[in-house]
């Protein structure tokens, strides 16, 4: 070995990637992975150890509707209104409509400046949407599962490459909260991570986050 | 081109947003990965979700992936057997496990032992070196998922001696698999 691992965090690194810990320790392992390179690794070689034992787990094909729903789901696209109004005009208004229609349709669908990522935390049924509008400078912050935890906040960081996390604010308790961040915090989206935290009532007092929760790669809509 | 390098090339793909190369990498391994779900959750319903959210998962992860340093099917068995196992523990969650001794016995079928991978009869020849009991724990923990907590119960013995038992057996097989 060549890492300076003490011999504690090895094991801690086994229980881990065999999924021993309580939900707890497993947060605080996966927080300590972001900063501790060598205990990463020592999980990434359990991982590659173990996961032999999953290579006689029979094959079974997945119901064929499951790949639609799964790619509806991600890109968003052919569930909406806009999709449906689509194939009345095709079979209504002819091929004119239609093909100025595919236009504005692929107008629609480039990329825009916008952002988004969802982050979930799947011990604790906590999932967070977090969109940006370029435009206005405007983040939409949405708690879509979870319920707040008495005396927790769960708080929203921008990780952009290379940087310390920055704090977005406070996940609301219930529904959804609009920010308007400032132009250097909007420029740095491209490209970053967003992070969720658990923190004390009211939010981090040290400007960095407590124990990290999710995090989630921002993706450009 | 192997199905391996072809695997890594295709999260590299969906990594850049690429929905040619996500729909791709689902044809080519969604039956292994439902089969995991499944194995791990015994019930199809709720192997179905944890297929879309390992997928989800993937869409947004591929592009950190180089750097995680996990070959490419470890990096998704990873990512299903987690979700997995994160759904079922929010089931068992206020549920004695000793309840449902009904999830005691998902042993692998003997047609499928004889298909195995020289990884596979390391770890089975390293594993059947621990006692058969404590091999059996590591197993249940793998892919039932079981927690310390889970196996104490199961094995009739006081977490701490449980603790003691897998650090013991895990550090043996460190040295035997290094």
């Amino acid at each position: 070995m060549t890492d300076n691992l003490h011999e504690d965090d090895r094991i801690l690194a086994a229980e881990y990637a065999l999924g021993l810990l309580g939900a707890e320790e497993a947060r605080m392992v996966e927080a300590r992975i972001l900063l501790d390179d060598d205990l990463k690794a020592e999980v990434v070689r359990w991982q590659e150890r173990l996961s032999p034992l999953a290579d006689d787990v029979p094959l079974v094909e997945p119901p064929a509707r499951l790949k639609g729903v799964l790619e509806r789901k991600i890109y968003g696209v052919p569930v909406s209104k806009a999709g449906f109004s689509l194939l009345r005009f095709l079979t209504i208004g002819g091929a004119v409509a239609a093909v100025a229609l595919t236009v504005a349709w692929f107008a629609l669908n480039r990329g825009t400046g916008d952002y988004t990522a969802v982050l979930a935390d799947a011990g604790r049924g906590l999932k967070v949407e977090a969109v940006f509008d370029q435009d206005t400078g405007t983040l939409d912050i949405a708690r879509l599962a979870g319920p707040e935890q008495p005396g927790r906040s769960v708080e929203l960081w921008l990780i952009a490459e290379g940087a310390a996390p920055v704090s977005l604010g406070l996940v609301p308790s219930t529904g959804g909260a609009s920010v308007t961040l400032s132009p250097e915090l909007a420029a740095k989206f491209a490209g970053a991570t967003l992070a969720i935290s658990d923190e004390a009532a009211g939010g981090s007092t040290t400007g960095q986050p407590g124990e990290v929760l999710a995090t989630a790669p921002v993706q450009e809509i | 081109m192997s199905n391996l390098l072809q695997i890594e090339m295709l999260i590299g793909r969906v990594g850049l947003n690429d929905r040619d190369a996500f729909s791709k990498l689902y044809d080519l391994t969604s039956a292994k990965l439902f089969g995991i779900a499944i194995r791990v959750l015994g019930n199809q319903a709720e192997a179905e979700d944890v297929l879309q959210d390992s997928f989800i998962k993937i869409w947004q992860g591929a592009s950190r992936y180089a750097v995680n340093g996990l070959s490419p099917m470890t990096w998704l068995v990873t990512i299903v057997r987690n979700t997995a196992i994160d759904k079922l523990r929010a089931r068992r969650q206020g549920d004695d496990i000793a309840d449902h001794p009904d999830l005691a016995d998902k042993r692998p079928n003997p047609e499928a032992a004889a298909l195995q991978s020289d990884e596979r009869r390391r770890i089975d020849g390293c594993l059947s070196q621990l006692e058969p009991d404590r091999a059996d724990a590591v197993k249940g923990a793998y892919l039932d998922g079981y927690s310390y907590e889970d196996l104490s119960k199961r094995h009739n013995v006081p977490l701490n001696t449980m603790r003691t038992w897998l650090r013991r057996s895990l550090l043996s097989l460190r040295e035997c698999l290094s």
